[in-house]
C-alpha cells in the first residue's frame, strides 16, 4: 500500500471508530434508560468480554487452537478460583503461557 | 493501574508489528493515539502487512471496533459526562476501561467513574509510550508469545469479568457467549464472532 493509501486508511478508520463511540454516548437517555434496554445493555459488556477472552485465547487466524495461551488462561482461572489478586492472576497466566510457549 | 502495564507492553508488540508491516513511525503513532483500539490497530497493520487493500483494512477495523460503541451505550448513563469530557470518555471507551468500571460495585457511582477514567487514561498513556518503544525496537519484540503477553492479557480480562458473574444465570450466559464466538470463528470474518454474541444479551435481557 502506498504511503498516501495508508494515511487514507488510518483517517477513515479513525472517523468510523470515533463515530461509533460517540453515538453510544449521544443516544437520548430516556431511550437508553427503559428497563428492557437497561437489562440488555448491562449484559452486553459481559457477553462481549467473555467472547473476547475466548477468541483471544483459543483462535489463531480464525482457526480454533488449544495452545500455550489456553494453559496460561487456565492457570489464571485457577488463581481466580482461589481468590488471588488481579496482579497475581496475570503474572501466573503470563508465566505459564510463556513457559509452555518456549518449551514447545 | 495494574491493567495498564501489561496492556502497555502489548502496545510495544503493536509498535513492532506495525513497523514490520511497512508503516512508518508517524503512522504507527497516529494509530495508537487517535484510533486507540488495540484489536482494530492490529487488524489494520495485519491487512496492510499481508498486502491487502484499504477497504479490507477499514472494514476489519470497524468490525472489531463496534464493541466500543456498545460499551459507550453502557457507560453513558454511568459516567454522566458532558461536553469535552464526553468526547474524551468516548475516545477512551475500550475493553479495559469498561471492564474495570463495571467490576466495581455499580451502586457506588464514584468508583465506577474512577475505574473508567483511571484505566482509560492509564492505558492510553502506556499504550502510546510503548507503541513508540516497540516501533523503535521492532526486531526484539515481534513475538509477544515469548513473553507470555498473549496469555496475560486474556487472563486480565477474565479477572475483570469474574466478579461480574454474580449468579448462575450470568455464568451460563458468559459461557454461551464464549461457545458462540468460538463456534463462529472459523466461518466468519474476524470481529464478527465477538460482536455476534450481542444476540445472546438481546435474547437473555428481553425478559426478566
Amino acid at each position: 500500500m502506498s504511503d498516501q493509501a495508508i494515511w487514507l486508511t488510518i483517517s477513515i478508520s479513525v472517523i468510523v471508530m470515533l463515530a461509533m463511540r460517540i453515538i453510544g454516548y449521544l443516544l437520548p437517555p430516556q431511550w437508553v434508560s427503559k428497563e428492557r434496554v437497561l437489562r440488555i445493555t448491562a449484559l452486553i459488556p459481559i457477553v462481549l468480554l467473555a467472547a473476547l477472552i475466548a477468541v483471544q485465547t483459543m483462535t489463531s487466524d480464525s482457526e480454533l487452537v488449544i495452545d500455550h495461551r489456553f494453559v496460561g488462561l487456565l492457570a489464571g482461572a485457577i488463581a481466580l478460583y482461589f481468590k488471588r489478586s488481579f496482579l497475581t492472576v496475570m503474572v501466573i497466566a503470563g508465566a505459564m503461557g510463556s513457559l509452555f510457549y518456549n518449551l514447545s | 493501574m495494574a491493567v495498564a502495564v501489561p496492556v502497555g507492553l502489548y502496545g510495544a508488540a503493536f509498535g513492532a508489528a506495525s513497523i514490520s508491516a511497512g508503516l512508518d513511525l508517524l503512522q504507527t503513532i497516529a494509530l495508537s493515539a487517535i484510533l486507540f483500539s488495540g484489536a482494530s490497530q492490529f487488524a489494520i497493520v495485519g491487512v496492510i502487512g499481508s498486502g491487502g487493500g484499504a477497504i479490507a483494512a477499514i472494514l476489519a477495523s470497524a468490525l472489531l471496533g463496534i464493541r466500543n460503541g456498545f460499551y459507550a451505550l453502557r457507560m453513558a448513563p454511568l459516567l454522566e459526562a458532558r461536553g469535552l469530557r464526553r468526547l474524551i470518555a468516548a475516545h477512551i471507551t475500550i475493553d479495559e476501561a469498561t471492564a474495570v468500571a463495571l467490576a466495581q460495585d455499580q451502586e457506588d457511582r464514584n468508583s465506577v467513574k474512577k475505574g473508567f477514567w483511571f484505566t482509560g487514561i492509564g492505558v492510553f498513556i502506556f499504550w502510546n509510550l510503548f507503541t513508540i518503544v516497540g516501533a523503535l525496537s521492532a526486531s526484539i519484540l515481534e513475538d509477544p508469545s515469548k513473553w507470555g503477553l498473549d496469555s496475560a492479557v486474556p487472563a486480565a480480562f477474565l479477572a475483570l469479568l469474574w466478579p461480574q458473574l454474580t449468579s448462575r444465570r450470568l455464568r451460563i450466559i458468559a459461557l454461551l457467549a464464549m461457545v458462540m464466538a468460538l463456534a463462529l470463528s472459523p466461518f466468519v470474518t474476524a470481529g464478527l464472532p465477538i460482536i455476534s454474541v450481542v444476540l445472546i444479551a438481546l435474547i437473555a435481557g428481553w425478559r426478566k
